[in-house]
């Protein structure tokens, strides 16, 4: 019974580490790591919700006789949320380059001009 | 083809495909660009106002992605009817935040002709603008969660680049960096949530899940409506999730803060009230609890924004801070309307949240316009090395003043008719409550009270000679706001009856959004 739950608490135990680096982090560089963690750890939530043990790819090729599919809508949900991160991700590290050309370092505790 | 039956999706991709042809326009020059934006905003614009008088005549359209016959959302497949495709749902509330978003879209792109003519690049800034607005616009019109997810992104990228657009001052780029990193948090747990939905129902459509969640609640929906709730209110710049929105909305060329002070923190505020009323439905939470908790942060975040504001010497800054204030207004009038649905004190909750939420768009967004013309004429934002402004830039200061007061609830302006609403409302829970929201108030009004004492009347210092009333392009969407500011706080009535009452029906009639998908 525990065996179907693995992915799920997997998923989930990496979602919160990469909550905790993001909340416990420093490196502006290692918080951007955070959060493509923590999104990685959605995806795989949502690619494990498709998952059937013995499922082949779900691609019609015409094929007779009984076939288990994975459910293909997860897959196409996790496609567009990885483009989607990657564009996030490359937004994020071309602002960290700007960062660093205006304060010379990546340390959060530093990167703090702005008040009031 | 017929427009009308195609016109929530054009709504959609009117603004998309300006964004990307924008670019190619820019070859034969930037005044070619200029008009290009102009075009698209503007045609966004009359479809949003096309889309919200078809909703007005014939209640919710629905636009099916990629079905024979658009206005049928579901399949049937050997008995069983559900929704398998992407598809739009256009109810009242949908078409009042269209309309909001693509008046203020508009008036920013005409802004914007000559308050960039100083910056590079200003295509790709165009470029980012359009797409914006196609993210805003496309999670107010969906009817899918992920779909909502997906343009919610949209806009949250965009909101980014362009708040880091000018990356040579430090100022926008360590606000960009902020507002990445808490924003992409925020969409993370969203996503989450909509991955937790889709497990439990199988089903990505809100009208489908919110017939589910009916039928049979599973207990795993309160994990994903608390996720939800995180990551909408940081979108919302509510307290204590607000932190972003001071740095990232000063930072930005002015006519972007109009849009994200105006209508892109509105957007959480309407997935809010989206996912109470339509997606989980009253009748299935403890409402009074829920309710509550968002009056207390709404309570907090009045007074965190009007009190933290009182104290700044950056005008843009001080702007921001009001945003703040006044979306724990909107907040309140939600949170009434959970603890007494469908009473007199809900409708009147409802429907002072959703006319300040028209009202602060317009407001917020004449007043970012301002303190962008005050930066561009003057090159300052700082409010004590202005004085006297009254005199040399009249039609602005006139404008600002009456900005000011509206935000801070004095009549005849519009705020002072939706804060009054809302007062109403919250003294018919508790009495107490109305007493907070009036001096939250004060607090507001001292705020702008000082910034029109200090920079507008007074004497106007040496340095400030040469100093005069914007370019007309600039000044003509700041002057309709205006008029539009007066007009709806003498006759309240115009917009209420005319579209705030029917989103609010629209809100509390889950029902009809079910039917309109589910036969």
């Amino acid at each position: 019974m525990i065996e179907g739950y693995i992915p799920y608490i997997f998923a989930i135990s990496l979602f919160v580490l990469g909550l905790g680096t993001i909340v416990m982090k420093n490196n502006l560089i290692k918080i951007l790591i955070g959060l493509d963690i923590m999104e990685s750890a959605v995806h795989l939530f949502l690619i494990s919700l498709g998952y059937r043990t013995g499922g082949t790819a779900p691609i019609w090729t015409g094929i007779t006789g009984e076939k288990i599919f994975v459910l293909p809508i997860p897959q196409a949900l996790t496609l567009t949320a990885i483009v989607i991160g990657l564009a996030t991700l490359a937004m994020a590290l071309s602002i960290t380059v700007q960062v660093y050309r205006h304060y010379g370092t990546l340390d959060i505790r530093e990167i703090r001009r702005l008040r009031g | 083809m017929n427009i009308m039956e195609h016109i929530a999706i054009l709504v959609v991709i009117t603004p998309l495909f300006g964004a990307f042809s924008t670019p190619f326009v820019s070859l034969a020059g930037k005044k070619a660009a200029d008009i290009w934006v102009g075009i698209f905003s503007g045609l966004t614009f009359v479809f949003s106002i096309l889309l919200g008088l078809k909703v007005l005549r014939s209640g919710i359209v629905i636009y099916t992605l990629g079905a024979p016959e658009p206005a049928i959302a579901t399949v049937d497949y050997n008995g069983l009817i559900f929704p398998v495709r992407i598809l739009l749902e256009v109810d009242a509330l949908s078409a009042l935040l269209a309309l909001v978003i693509s008046l203020i879209g508009f008036f920013a792109a005409i802004y914007s002709w000559r308050y960039m003519e100083h910056d590079t690049g200003v295509e790709k800034f165009y470029t980012l603008f359009l797409l914006l607005l196609t993210g805003m616009l496309g999670i107010v019109l969906t009817g899918d969660i992920f779909n909502m997810y997906v343009f919610l992104e949209i806009m949250s990228i965009s909101a980014y680049a362009l708040v880091a657009f000018r990356k040579e001052t430090f100022e926008a780029v360590e606000a960009g960096i902020k507002y990445l990193v808490v924003g992409s948090a925020a969409s993370t747990l969203i996503l989450l949530a909509v991955a937790i939905l889709y497990g439990v129902y199988g089903s990505l459509t809100i009208a489908q899940i919110a017939h589910l969640i009916e039928v049979s609640p599973s207990p795993l929906i309160w994990g994903a409506l608390a996720l939800y709730l995180t990551g909408f209110i940081l979108k919302a710049g509510i307290v204590p999730l607000h932190m972003w929105l001071i740095d990232a909305h000063p930072a930005a060329p002015s006519s972007i803060s109009a849009l994200l002070s105006g209508v892109v923190i509105k957007t959480g505020a309407y997935a809010i009230i989206r996912i109470f009323f339509t997606l989980y439905g009253v009748e299935v939470m403890n409402r009074a609890l829920i309710g509550w908790i968002i009056v207390v942060i709404a309570v907090i975040t009045m007074f965190v924004g009007g009190s933290l504001g009182l104290i700044q010497q950056d005008l843009k800054r001080l702007l921001a801070y009001s945003s703040v204030a006044q979306m724990g207004y909107i907040a309140l009038g939600i949170g009434v309307a959970l603890i007494a649905f469908n009473t007199t004190a809900g409708d009147a909750g409802l429907v002072g949240a959703l006319f300040h939420l028209l009202n602060h768009a317009i407001m917020k967004g004449m007043l970012f316009l301002i303190a962008g013309v005050i930066l561009h004429q003057l090159g300052t934002r700082n409010i004590n090395e202005m004085g006297g402004l009254i005199k040399k830039m009249p039609i602005t200061s006139a404008c600002f003043i009456i900005g000011g007061l509206a935000i801070a609830g004095v009549p005849p302006f519009n705020g002072f008719v939706s804060k009054l609403i809302l007062y109403e409302a919250s003294a018919m829970i508790s009495p107490a409550l109305a007493v907070i929201a009036i001096i939250s108030s004060a607090l507001t009004l001292g705020m702008y009270l000082r910034v029109i004492q200090t920079a507008f009347l007074g004497r106007a210092p040496e340095t400030l000679k040469d100093i005069r009333d914007p370019p007309a392009s600039m000044l003509i969407p700041i002057v309709i706001l205006a008029i539009l500011i007066v007009i709806f706080g003498i006759l309240p009535s115009l917009p209420v009856d005319s579209i705030i009452t029917p989103a609010v029906e629209a809100v509390k009639n889950q029902a009809s959004y079910l039917s309109a998908v589910l036969p």
